[in-house]
């Protein structure tokens, strides 16, 4: 006795796609904006050093803000500087913002792993920077940088449930207008819940296995 | 861009510093709870193998891969078709608890295998029984080793509290926006919430670190 209708399961399969694009584009921004922040941190020279600082106080801040707090700031400023942006846009860059803050932290944690002697060895060998990074620094750091990456990576879709509170018509807003529309809960948020399942899953399990595969122990 | 004016929301600051301690009321409650029901989680996953260990841990995994948000929107809408009318603070504590306790028994089950097998041994040629073995022993030990880890899920509860506001309960981020629609400088009252969720945390970390000191002296 399922109640959904042939339109309320479009609706259920447009918000899931709102779901997904909202966890790729804010997760790419994400590790688009953790290459620059980690660059910014790493990076020597007294003329960058107020840059520098920028950079560990944004990473620490950031991660100590609620995510709606973070969406209803970036909404109202866009609003406010009469920037036209979409919902869904504002959104997309405000889980870039804190995706950035979270992965920036895991990257250079991960970059600190490695030990000095083997930056110092490659210096010695006359390495070029590229090839330091590429060969020696690159390989020891992913071990301890992708399989806590991914892991986080799942949590941001699961804050993308957030983005309903500024009108982006993703999963968990679809379940609470389905169910407005005089649809039984349960059943509609139960099948919300397992839409976030089916997607998030297999991402958790990609996440356990590459800690088997690659982690340091 | 029109300037930004935070004097009405200073005027209201006494009422917004309120919701901190909402927030810290929801976070503190729905950890005690969940950690409460973590420890019978986890304890039924290493005592029992069969049907109730199984039981767990699916608990874990379909509530870790699910966001909170939906968890405390079913509990919202689907309580009440139950016949059990609870308010929207209590929807919201029941929704947090459930949700930490599947993080906070994995948390404790990574802390658990950790155990040294001799524990057990040591307590059982003591003449424990099961009950003291896990409150005396393992649980003890299994609190201080997981610390960090237990903190920080209760610093991510923090910032997950801010969920509250949706369903119109009162926190920091509810009497934020409570601001904004009467003085109309949501921007302003959010940058100062923003703010006050930081300071707390920081706040937070500290009190963790004095914590896990004095566990240190007293060992």
């Amino acid at each position: 006795m399922i109640a959904f209708s042939h339109y309320d399961m479009a609706l259920l399969l447009h918000a899931m796609l709102r779901t997904i694009v909202l966890s790729l584009g804010g997760g790419c921004l994400g590790i688009v904006g953790a290459v620059l922040l980690t660059a910014l941190r790493l990076s020597a020279g007294r003329a960058l050093l107020p840059l520098r600082a920028l950079a560990v106080a944004y990473v620490q801040t950031i991660r100590r803000v609620p995510f709606i707090v973070t969406l209803y700031i970036l909404f109202f400023c866009t609003g406010m500087a009469g920037v036209d942006v979409s919902a869904t846009g504002v959104a997309i860059c405000s889980i870039g913002l804190i995706a950035a803050g979270y992965l920036c932290e895991i990257l250079h944690g991960g970059i600190n792993t490695v030990p000095v002697e083997q930056v110092e060895a490659a210096l010695a060998l006359n390495l070029p920077t590229w090839a330091r990074w590429r060969y020696v620094i690159g390989p020891q750091a992913m071990s301890a940088v992708i399989p806590p990456a991914v892991g986080y990576l799942v949590l941001f879709i699961k804050d993308t449930a957030l983005a309903s509170q500024i009108g982006v018509v993703e999963l968990s807003q679809a379940g609470v207008i389905l169910s407005s529309r005089g649809l039984p809960s349960a059943q509609v948020f139960c099948a919300v819940l397992l839409v976030y399942f089916v997607i998030s899953y297999p991402l958790t399990c990609l996440s356990r296995l590459l800690e088997k595969r690659i982690a340091v122990h | 861009m029109s300037q930004l004016n935070f004097h009405p929301v200073l005027l209201r600051l006494p009422f917004l510093l309120g919701g901190v301690g909402v927030t810290v009321l929801i976070a503190t409650l729905a950890f005690g709870l969940g950690l409460f029901l973590a420890v019978l989680l986890v304890v039924l996953r290493f005592e029992n193998k069969g049907f109730w260990c199984k039981a767990s841990r699916s608990f874990s995994t379909a509530l870790t891969n699910t966001p909170q948000l939906s968890q405390i929107f079913a509990v919202f809408y689907c309580l009440p078709l139950m016949g059990l009318m609870v308010s929207p603070f209590l929807s919201v504590v029941i929704g947090m608890t459930l949700n930490a306790a599947a993080y906070l028994a994995d948390i404790l089950g990574a802390g658990m295998a950790r155990v040294p097998p001799v524990y057990h041994e040591v307590a059982l040629t003591l003449g424990l029984n099961r009950r003291q073995t896990y409150l005396r022993v393992i649980l003890p030990h299994v609190g201080r080793t997981m610390f960090p880890a237990l903190a920080n899920h209760f610093q991510i509860m923090i910032l997950g509290s801010a969920m509250a506001s949706i369903f119109g309960v009162e926190d920091l981020t509810g009497r934020a926006y409570d601001i904004g629609s009467t003085t109309f400088r949501i921007l302003e009252v959010m940058l100062v919430t923003g703010g006050l969720y930081a300071v707390l945390s920081f706040a937070l970390t500290g009190f963790f670190v004095l914590c896990r000191r004095t566990m240190e002296r007293m060992v």
